[in-house]
């Protein structure tokens, strides 16, 4: 009985590390990030845009616009091309290519964001320059594109797992009355899977919106958002670039930037996983 | 410096190994084997999915309030990636422990085994190759990560005090004059990455099941 109460007490006592060590993430982050927010007074836009977090202290606006800018043009650029791979893998690939597409797909979803801002920086700015005459490739599209690259694996593999949850009987019954095979999914299985298909874009926007590393090195250096040929500051960049340096009431603004960016991250996921029941 | 990188990040994965893989994996079977459905197993379970969403940089900024004493070490940065990497490695231990067929549990209870003894003597083993697969890709993860290291310390230059890894070396040689001198490290880097997507892949399928 005593070698039973050990192996369940060990293994409860990691389960309340895990939640220890996560609770004070979200804790401390809250706790500073909190400080600098109740400090303003009043959360209105004016008082938002007068946190001070070093250069040129752009408040919080600027960054939340360049976030904003960059995230939906990222979105806008990664859905169609998810949910097509997502359809393809699920009702059209062959069965032998599933496997090592899946794989590969998720291998692009594990390449370091850094790597990704490498590429933005050495290639993507280059040709950016020369199709729009830009002085600088470092640009809002150029972070776009990226972002919208490293999102993408989630969309797919998010899409094709709602597609497959719907009865193949669907799709069966549909080509029974004489539908094509490509009609019955687009008129039937995709309809049906809706929801879940939602589910997928709005877990490929968490993923864009925490982004660092490609903001950071692919959209150049900016005060505030001008158009996706310009550059752009994102609300992660700026804590990345800030924090190293920032005084005592500085860092408490940046803190109050990661909480805005942990509620809405955390926020969202919470939304796109209760609607479709699943956690991965 | 490279050299000096690539030290500094094995010995971050490493510590980072020993903070997430113990409590991730308790953690999972616990959340499989003995959590209530609903109540506190299925708190646990939703917070712990949830964090995953959550942005290297915030787990950063919580490293360095933490950790501060710590800051510009390999420690605190292998601390922090660590807890990065623990929700990853409990929602894939989960998993994994779910898939093993209930068959093995009733047929070693049927034998006279123990609750304990079905645990640590059939599920762990049995699902042993699929928990491998997700801490492999959780701690490639770690070692990919790069925001988080920026805000502990890291140092971006020769000569600048701090640790040294392979993802903000990248950084700092693409920020620099001559950038395409990264290139080396980014592929070094996609192919680590690949290497162990494409081991975990098999270590899954050899560990499958249905």
């Amino acid at each position: 009985m005593t070698r039973e109460r050990l192996v369940e007490g060990a293994l409860l006592a990691s389960a309340v590390a895990t939640v220890a060590a996560l609770g004070s993430v979200i804790a401390v982050v809250a706790w500073q990030g909190g400080r600098a927010l109740l400090g303003l007074g009043a959360l209105d836009p004016a008082a938002l845009a007068g946190l001070r977090w070093g250069d040129g202290d752009l408040g919080l606006l600027a960054p939340l616009a360049g976030t904003t800018l960059v995230t939906a043009a990222a979105i806008a650029l990664c859905l169609p091309f998810g949910y097509a791979a997502a359809v393809w893998l699920a009702f059209f690939a062959r069965p032998g290519w599933q496997e090592p597409v899946r794989t590969g797909v998720g291998a692009l979803a594990g390449i370091p964001s850094v790597v990704f801002g490498f590429v933005g920086v050495v290639w993507l700015a280059p040709l950016l320059e020369e199709a729009f005459g830009l002085p600088d490739g470092r640009v809002a599209l150029n972070g776009a594109v990226l972002v919208a690259l490293m999102a993408w694996p989630t969309v797919v593999v998010r899409g094709e797992a709602a597609l497959r949850d719907v009865p193949a009987v669907q799709l069966d019954s549909a080509i029974a009355l004489g539908a094509t095979r490509f009609r019955g999914v687009t008129a039937v299985v995709v309809p049906a899977a809706w929801r879940g298909l939602a589910m997928a874009g709005v877990l490929g926007l968490v993923r864009a919106l925490g982004d660092t590393m490609v903001v950071l090195m692919a959209t150049g250096v900016a005060t505030g958002p001008g158009g996706l040929l310009a550059p752009a500051r994102t609300l992660t960049e700026t804590v990345a670039a800030e924090l190293p340096g920032a005084d005592p009431a500085q860092r408490d603004a940046l803190f109050a930037i990661g909480l805005l960016v942990l509620v809405v991250t955390y926020g969202l996921h919470v939304t796109a996983t209760r609607r479709t029941g699943v956690l991965r | 410096m490279s050299l000096g990188a690539f030290a500094g990040t094995v010995a971050i994965t490493g510590i980072a190994a020993a903070v997430a893989l113990p409590a991730g994996i308790g953690a999972g079977v616990w959340l499989a084997e003995y959590a209530p459905e609903d109540g506190p197993g299925g708190l646990v379970r939703s917070f712990v999915g949830h964090m995953i969403a959550v942005p290297s940089v915030v787990y950063g900024l919580a490293g360095a309030a933490l950790l501060g004493g710590l800051g510009g070490t390999v420690a605190a940065a292998g601390v922090t990636l660590g807890v990065l990497g623990l929700p990853l490695v409990v929602v894939a231990t989960e998993q994994a422990v779910r898939e093993v067929p209930d068959a093995f549990r009733q047929s070693a209870r049927a034998l006279g085994a123990t609750r304990h003894q079905v645990v640590t003597g059939v599920v762990v083993p049995a699902s042993g190759r699929r928990i491998a697969a997700g801490a492999l890709l959780a701690l490639v993860r770690c070692a990919g990560e790069t925001a988080p290291l920026l805000l502990l310390g890291a140092a971006l230059a020769p000569g600048d005090s701090g640790f040294a890894a392979l993802p903000t070396h990248l950084y700092a040689l693409a920020s620099g004059p001559s950038a395409g001198a990264g290139a080396g490290i980014a592929v070094g880097l996609v192919l680590i990455v690949l290497a162990v997507h494409v081991l975990a892949a098999r270590l899954r399928l050899a560990g499958r099941w249905a």
